[in-house]
């Protein structure tokens, strides 16, 4: 039995886990669900031993297995107890094939080498390990050549490579499995539970992370909720014999209950008001036209999405992580290749890349501020003005010389100043470098990074990832106002679906990369969740 | 890796013109390639296990090779001759080889993905205190018990040390004569032994610990491996080999140029394996001898191709240095170009855009 008593873990001053009790027992499937932020990923880490948890300063509380008090500090460690991962972001080696990825580092070797040379310096069996993988792979049902390079394999099949690795191991005791359906597609994931509830039967305990709700019910003997990283309720859960497609009416209403307490009482701080929503007006001509769009974002695709944006609206896209919500913003801006139709403002747009899309005052604020969205050596004034100067020729001394053109640090400099005292960033001053400034600061300076360039159409993917709570609420009204002030167009994905409630006119949800349907923002949590695991408001009972 | 099969192809045909140039007898060159291989053949296995993990190519051979010069000195010193020599100045730079190999790999592990230039670095550092040790510090710091080797105003080791105590030692055991072919059958066999050694640990777990770490150190460490030891095993293995590869080489020769012995060690093995189909991700037992094998014979054809061609000999010399830094160069880039293509992002926008643009 693995046993949590009272774990806590904070990070960077903010609580991520508080207070957890679990009791997991070997041969049962236990489901944690939650929404996103609620902890279940740091509760993973802890588990597993990863390295961010002691680089972040540790977790409170006591780890038992099987009645020993345990701590890992590396993941080494967790697996030499018997505690195996499959991580949601692939740890396999592509250039190893299959059956060197499911038998590493329990490699088989000729016995005669291991007593000469030690363990290390056993000489490896290829067939022995080649034979291995075939079995492995048999008993779980999975259909594979061993001798594919694990590089080449679709990611589904990588999962079930993910998985045969961990099955592999003798002496497993736990299972963790961190969303291992989120890339899936509905046979694989069936499949996925079977070999779940087959790695549960032989006396092994799994974790069972997801977002999905209807699969939670299908397989896991007991579901702990976390909300806001407590232990909402933990309750019994009686497995179908056999996943099922279609939803039964009870298992329905069991969705909505685990939908409620996932999500249970939220406070509204940062709220439009109804005046301030854009007028629907079915006669303006949209901004944007999306005709059977596609951008192949590795890991986040976007499949065939037929959309018009109206100028002046707040437009939420959510879905799950890897259903395709970020790849909207990014495909049109050019950083990944795309297909179907676009027309901005009535024109067709035929080749995409951001400095034409500049040019077209089409902005994007990126999610990963810290890899693309700021120069992070460099001083805030340079981050805010950097965009304009290079694309726009704004903040630029007036010179005959064409080439030779000089930036105007008095403009750069005023501009950065204002920029400051309207969007109230907290920084020393404006040459800090923009490394050392917080998160919700860092976004800040990329909105007004984003603002000199006076976009009408802006893309905002994640604005409120990895920043603290007051940070967020005051990030989000800041779009609100650049909504209202600049008369802007805003195109905003989040996981966060309360936020995209609070500040958007019509929210788009996606799964599996194409559009479920479009709900107002007046809709329930509990509603949105079920378009998130693909059923359609308009079409109960069945899937997208 | 089309691409990179193009550069033995490269060095085959640029043989095969200079050796029609060069107008030598086959067994003369034949000869000089058999010394080349037992001479540079161990140094340039030494290459092969850092760049399968990842660490690119490891110009801190250099150190090793400077570890058995050390070991060589002092048996002089201790006036230590024949076998009883050999085993002492083997002893001293293995051992003193794994200390540096440790503190290298030590280095390394700050340095991820900048290896190479560090490893570069660390050969000229480390060369530098090696000359200051040998040409300051002894006579005045350390008190030299063999006079002979030192020079004669009394404060360090002579440029040029002679090694009748080791001369023939090893170089003509089972020597072999076929025609008018030498074949030193000992040393072959060793740098045989070598080189299956170094292919046998590719083949062990701990080989495929260097090749999983190689291609991702972050899913590495995830999946529990222990990089950082892992990394240092790789730069004290390969230390060590390069000690030995250098103790052979200077035996061959039968002078050791006590300050400049090491040079270029690093950039020649390089070249070797690079000619050879190596590249910077991916590097075999069969790259290593087949670069030998080819790089040399050019080496030592290109010489004698340039004067009778140039009427020139200086220019073959010119054209030896083109040879080895343009491998290396060509290698790197041609890598860099593969690693773009290889990106996920890249090959899926060409087909999509081709499908449905």
């Amino acid at each position: 039995m693995l046993e949590l008593k009272n774990i806590s873990k904070i990070y960077g001053g903010y609580p991520a886990l508080t207070a957890i009790d679990l009791k997991i027992y070997p041969g049962q499937v236990h489901g944690i669900v939650g929404v996103n932020g609620s902890g279940k990923s740091t509760l993973l880490n802890i588990l597993s031993g990863q390295r961010i948890i002691s680089d972040t300063g540790g977790y409170r509380g006591d780890l038992v297995l099987e009645n020993e008090p345990a701590a890992f500090a590396d993941p080494g460690q967790a697996m030499a107890a018997g505690i195996g991962m499959v991580h949601q972001e692939f740890a396999l080696i592509a250039g190893l094939s299959v059956s060197e990825n499911i038998c590493l580092s329990r490699e088989n070797i000729y016995p005669w080498s291991e007593r000469i040379f030690g363990r290390d310096l056993g000489c490896i069996n290829p067939s022995a390990n080649r034979a291995r993988a075939v079995k492995v792979l048999g008993e779980m049902g999975v259909d594979l050549d061993p001798d594919i390079l694990a590089g080449e394999l679709g990611v589904g099949a990588k999962q079930f490579v993910e998985l045969a690795r961990e099955f592999n191991r003798e002496g497993l005791k736990f299972l963790l499995l961190d969303e291992p359906t989120a890339v899936l597609g509905g046979q694989d994931a069936l499949k996925l539970i079977t070999i779940v509830k087959k790695i549960a039967a032989r006396g092994i305990g799994v974790v069972y992370v997801s977002h999905r709700l209807e699969e939670v019910l299908d397989c896991c003997d007991r579901i702990t909720i976390l909300r806001n990283g407590r232990v909402v309720t933990s309750l019994e859960n009686n497995p179908s014999g056999s996943p099922k497609t279609e939803h039964s009416q009870i298992n329905k209403d069991k969705i909505c209950a685990l939908s409620h307490s996932m999500v249970g009482r939220t406070v509204n701080k940062t709220q439009r008001v109804e005046t301030q929503r854009a007028p629907k007006d079915s006669a303006k001509r949209p901004i944007l036209t999306l005709s059977s769009f596609s951008v192949e974002k590795p890991g986040d695709c976007l499949d065939s999405l037929d959309l018009d944006v109206f100028p002046g609206e707040i437009l939420g896209i959510t879905s799950l992580s890897g259903h395709g919500r970020s790849s909207m913003g990014p495909g049109i801006m050019g950083l990944y290749p795309v297909g179907g139709k676009v027309w901005f403002n009535q024109t067709p747009v035929f080749s995409f890349n951001p400095s034409q899309m500049i040019q077209k005052k089409i902005g994007m604020l990126t999610e990963d501020r810290r890899g693309q969205g700021l120069l992070l050596d460099h001083s805030l004034v340079e981050n805010m003005t950097f965009s304009a100067i290079q694309a726009k020729a704004k903040f630029v001394k007036k010179s005959r010389l064409p080439f030779l053109r000089f930036p105007d640090t008095k403009q750069c400099l005023a501009y950065a100043n204002s920029c400051q005292k309207l969007l109230n960033i907290d920084c020393r001053s404006v040459f800090q470098k923009a490394f050392e400034l917080s998160g919700g600061n860092q976004q800040k300076v990329c909105i007004a990074n984003a603002l000199s360039m006076a976009p009408t159409l802006l893309f905002v993917n994640d604005p409120t990832r990895g920043i603290d709570v007051e940070a967020k609420e005051s990030i989000l009204a800041l779009l609100i106002q650049a909504q209202k002030t600049h008369g802007m167009t805003l195109v905003v994905s989040s996981g966060e679906i309360d936020e995209l409630k609070r500040i958007c006119d019509r929210i788009v949800v996606l799964y599996q990369g194409r559009m479920v349907d479009v709900l107002p923002p007046d809709m329930t949590d509990a509603d949105y969740l079920l378009a998130c695991s693909g059923i359609s408001k308009a079409d109960p009972g069945s899937f997208a | 890796m089309a691409v990179f099969k193009r550069v033995p192809l490269i060095f085959v045909i640029l043989c095969c013109v200079a050796f029609y140039y060069a107008d030598m007898s086959f067994p003369f060159v034949l000869n000089q390639v058999i010394t080349r291989f037992i001479r540079d053949g161990v140094m340039v296995l030494a290459l092969i296990i850092p760049i399968r993990a990842g660490m690119g190519v490891n110009f801190s051979i250099v150190v090793g090779a400077l570890c058995a010069q050390v070991g060589l000195i002092l048996a002089l010193d201790l006036g230590l001759g024949s076998i009883s020599g050999l085993v002492f100045m083997a002893f001293t730079g293995v051992t003193l080889s794994v200390i540096v190999g440790v503190i290298i790999g030590l280095c390394l592990n700050r340095v991820k993905n900048r290896e190479m230039i560090t490893t570069i670095i660390i050969g000229f550092l480390a060369t530098s205190i090696y000359q200051l040790v040998f040409m300051v510090g002894y006579g005045t710091v350390i008190s030299p018990s063999n006079p002979e080797i030192m020079l004669s105003r009394g404060i360090g080791i002579r440029n040029m040390v002679d090694l009748e105590l080791f001369r023939n030692l090893l170089d003509t055991l089972w020597l072999l004569q076929v025609g008018k072919i030498e074949i030193p059958v000992f040393m072959i066999l060793l740098v045989a032994a070598f080189a299956v050694g170094v292919h046998y640990i590719t083949m062990t777990r701990l080989g495929k610990q260097f090749t999983v770490v190689g291609q991702d150190h972050e899913k590495a460490m995830t999946l529990g491996i222990n990089v950082g030891r892992v990394r240092i095993k790789a730069i004290v293995i390969s230390t060590l080999i390069a000690c030995m590869g250098h103790l052979f080489y200077i035996l061959n020769i039968g002078m050791l140029n006590v300050y400049t012995a090491q040079m270029n060690t690093d950039i020649f093995s390089c070249a070797a394996l690079f000619a050879g189909g190596a590249t910077l991700v991916n590097a075999r037992v069969g790259h290593a001898f087949l670069g030998i094998l080819l790089f040399h014979s050019l080496f030592i054809l290109s010489p004698q191709a340039g004067q009778n061609v140039f009427g020139n000999p200086a220019l073959g010399e010119y054209f030896r240095s083109f040879v080895a830094y343009g491998t290396i160069g060509l290698a790197l880039i041609l890598n860099a170009k593969h690693r773009d293509l290889g990106h996920p992002n890249f090959s899926v926008s060409n087909q999509v855009i081709k499908n449905k643009g």
